[in-house]
């Protein structure tokens, strides 16, 4: 019995070896390939979900990057910030963050499928386990510890995933690849009534602080943005507004989720097409709305209304 | 509790620390670790179900005794009918009866009579035809006199509920494991590595094997209607490993854990797909239940020995009650009818035993003749399998229909992403590591050379199998044969 408990002992040893070998690897090659690495003169960062990803097309930005990924989270947000910034830290490259905020971000139903669905970060985890420092497995470990356990043999595939995808691993600009408006349009009422009564994601509450604090300490202009969504659904976000105006109120708040687009520009109710993406896009450039005297021309600054 | 669970995982290292730590030095304490743990293992589901098997163990319990010392030739027959009513007669309640009531009131209406009954919203209980037959198995032999009665209720219930293989086999006869729950376990290093090896490979075919086939399985079943011949076939071959690894993964756990405790569980599996004929094959699937039906069912009914009608009748028998044993459905019977009919012919001609031994015994490839005879077996049971998988026979029909369409020699429409490829390299090594080590009783059975080079090589194999399970595991599927 003792020979076999050692054994099992000396094995599990030589498991967790290995598994620090492979994080170690992983490391290695996120360093080599440079995922979060930019060019020299980006300096404007956009970071969030599907709203921003499929909303920002960022080769027609100037020196700006999109990092945002569907379905992602504050707690993704927040690592890919802080790599990206160490990655460029030359003059402090970064100097303005574009941060999806919509009721989506903070809506505690949407924290249970991006952030604790156990297939979810299943699947994050794969790409993210290699960047996650000590108090992110320390919150894993009490969240979700079969996860992180289960992460920690995932990220086998992370070299494969940035040999095929390089950056895009991380996020990046996407084309929305599907067109179910009208079906969206049919059943509204339901859904609607869904969103109505969300309430604060907490632990992703925890996660936009930090990023509020970490730009700040960083010298970098948080603006928050909710892209345009359809004018079905863009009216019903008064929750969104009163949790702004009650935690996040010190930061600037664009809000164009109002502006006015044809329906060809919509995938979906809440995210745009190639062309709605182009077009916002360029009219988001060509106003300089980045600019805070314009946004407020433009009507898109967030004003107090509670 | 599923053996691929957390609560497994929790569970087995709680039950061995107690069984070889604290109980250890009682063999009845031992045996009552046992028949707790059996009961909690089996509650994770459904407590009230514990019920029947309670009564269940308690029924045979008593006919057995009675059996032991009753002398009167027709009242042992009665108490073996007793046995085999109450036995039965759960599993036909629970199993059969919303089947045959729909049948009666289709063939009814057949006649123009109309009856009015409606079905009953029966839960059917986790491996009740699994423990029916072990515990059937026990009153036949102790009916035979090949058995002596156990007096110790605990070791029975026990016995009965042995929660390594209390809800999807092997079926075991009392012969083979009651005596064990007698004997003093000593703790046996080999015994116990061997066990830990088993269940490694058993969690390596459920999960990185069978659950990862089942998506593809799953996807080209769910939509046949719309894909062409050639992804229909892949579709039914991916069933056909989905369905082996599923099956042959649990036993290969169930037998590894048993192990663990000092239990030798009969092998389940012997490398079905390698076999040359369907005759072979059936020596080497559900070896458990096979032997049931013949040493309970086909023996009894006269088997091969009585003339031409005789063992036509009895193969039918057999085949088609095997089939209905797996499920109350006419796509199980379909099944049994097929393979009935795939075996015949060997039986007829006396070719039914021609492949006793391992395949191409001793060396690393297969004669030309050798591996036309294994894909024409694996071919056969590939088309059978379709019945297994179909929700009901007119889907499998069509999808046969679909597979021998014009488009069976078109590239399969099916995409080559990174999920596919892994699952078919992963088949591939499967493959190959099962073919390699086919004269053993489990692929991953290596001797104990305790130097160096040989230790690395098998650590080495067991980390790049954890890994494979933990990255490249399908979505969590139940296990196939818990629902029969």
């Amino acid at each position: 019995m003792k020979q076999f408990g050692i054994k099992i002992a000396l094995f599990g040893i030589s498991l967790v070896c290995c598994i620090l070998l492979l994080t170690f690897v992983n490391k290695t090659i996120i360093e080599i390939k440079a995922p979060f690495k930019l060019k020299p003169k980006e300096h404007i960062l956009i970071l969030g979900d599907s709203h921003t990803a499929f909303a920002f097309n960022d080769s027609m930005m100037l020196n700006t990057r999109n990092f945002s990924s569907a379905a992602d989270s504050y707690f993704y947000s927040y690592k890919k910030l802080k790599e990206i910034t160490n990655n460029n830290n030359n003059n402090n490259q970064i100097d303005t963050l574009l941060l999806s905020f919509s009721s989506h971000n903070i809506n505690a139903d949407i924290e249970q499928r991006w952030l604790l669905n156990n297939n979810h970060l299943e699947d994050r985890l794969k790409t993210y386990f290699p960047l996650l420092d000590f108090n992110d497995q320390k919150f894993l470990l009490k969240h979700k510890p079969i996860q992180l356990f289960k992460g920690s043999f995932s990220q086998l595939l992370l070299s494969y995933e940035l040999i095929k995808k390089g950056s895009a691993t991380y996020g990046g600009y996407k084309n929305l690849n599907h067109n179910i408006l009208e079906d969206e349009l049919n059943k509204i009422n339901i859904d609607l009534k869904k969103n109505s009564t969300f309430k604060m994601a907490m632990i992703e509450k925890v996660y936009l602080e930090k990023i509020i604090t970490y730009s700040k300490q960083n010298n970098i202009y948080l603006i928050f943005v909710n892209p345009p969504i359809h004018k079905a659904v863009n009216k019903d976000q008064k929750k969104l507004y009163y949790l702004y105006e009650k935690y996040f109120n010190k930061v600037p708040f664009y809000d164009m989720s109002k502006l006015d687009m044809s329906d060809d520009c919509f995938g979906d109710l809440v995210h745009l097409s190639p062309k709605g993406a182009k077009q916002f896009t360029t009219w988001f450039e060509r106003n300089n709305i980045l600019n805070k005297k314009k946004a407020i021309e433009h009507n898109i600054l967030y004003k107090q209304t509670y | 509790m599923f053996f691929n669970s957390i609560d497994f995982a929790i569970f087995l290292p709680i039950v061995f620390i107690l069984y070889w730590f604290v109980t250890n030095k009682n063999l009845r304490l031992q045996n009552l670790l046992l028949l707790g743990a059996s009961y909690i293992f089996y509650g994770w589901w459904d407590y009230r179900f514990l019920s029947l098997i309670l009564f269940s163990s308690i029924v045979d319990y008593l006919i057995g005794r009675k059996l032991g010392v009753e002398e009167n030739q027709n009242k042992r027959k009665g108490l073996l009918w007793i046995s085999i009513i109450v036995n039965l007669g759960f599993l036909g309640f629970f199993k059969y009866y919303n089947f045959f009531l729909d049948n009666f009131i289709t063939a009814f209406s057949l006649f123009g009579k109309e009856i009015n009954a409606s079905s009953l919203n029966i839960i059917l209980p986790v491996g009740i035809s699994f423990y029916t037959f072990q515990t059937l198995s026990y009153s036949i032999d102790v009916y035979r006199r090949k058995l002596e009665p156990t007096k110790d209720f605990m070791v029975f219930a026990t016995f009965v509920s042995f929660f390594p293989q209390l809800v999807a086999g092997p079926i075991e006869r009392a012969t083979n494991l009651l005596p064990q729950f007698y004997k003093k376990r000593i703790f046996s290093y080999d015994k116990a590595v061997d066990g830990m090896r088993q269940i490694l490979w058993g969690l390596f075919k459920k999960i990185v094997i069978a659950d990862n086939c089942a998506y593809f399985a799953n996807q080209i079943f769910n939509n046949y209607e719309e894909l062409n011949g050639s992804t229909l076939v892949l579709g039914a071959i991916f069933f056909t490993f989905q369905i082996y690894g599923d099956f042959s993964g649990y036993s290969d756990i169930a037998i590894g854990t048993s192990r663990l405790f000092g239990f030798n569980l009969m092998q389940n599996f012997n490398f079905p797909y390698f076999s040359r004929d369907i005759a072979e094959f059936w020596r080497r699937w559900h070896i458990s239940l096979s032997t049931w039906f013949r040493d309970y069912l086909y023996i009894p009914l006269g088997g091969s020995k009585g003339g031409i009608w005789m063992k036509i009748r009895n193969t039918f028998i057999i085949f088609v009650i095997s089939g209905f044993w797996h499920g109350a459905n006419w796509t199980f019977i379909a099944w049994g009818l097929l393979n009935a009919i795939y075996f015949l012919p060997l039986l007829l001609t006396k070719n039914n035993r021609n492949n006793l031994n391992t395949v191409a015994e001793g060396k690393l490839v297969p004669s030309v003749k050798e591996f036309f005879q294994i894909s024409t077996t694996f071919g056969l049971t590939v088309i059978a399998w379709i019945f297994f998988r179909a929700e009901n026979l007119g889907e499998a029909f069509n999808y046969i229909n679909g597979i021998f369409s014009k488009d069976i020699f078109h590239t399969p429409t099916i995409e080559l992403d990174l999920k596919l490829l892994t699952t078919i390299l992963f088949l591939f090594l499967f493959i190959l590591m099962e073919w390699l080590h086919r004269a053993k009783s489990f692929a991953l059975e290596f001797k104990n050379n305790h130097d160096f080079k040989h230790t690395i090589i098998r650590n080495s194999i067991y980390i790049v199998l954890i890994f494979a399970i933990f990255a490249f595991g399908g979505s969590s599927q139940g296990f196939i044969y818990f629902q029969f």
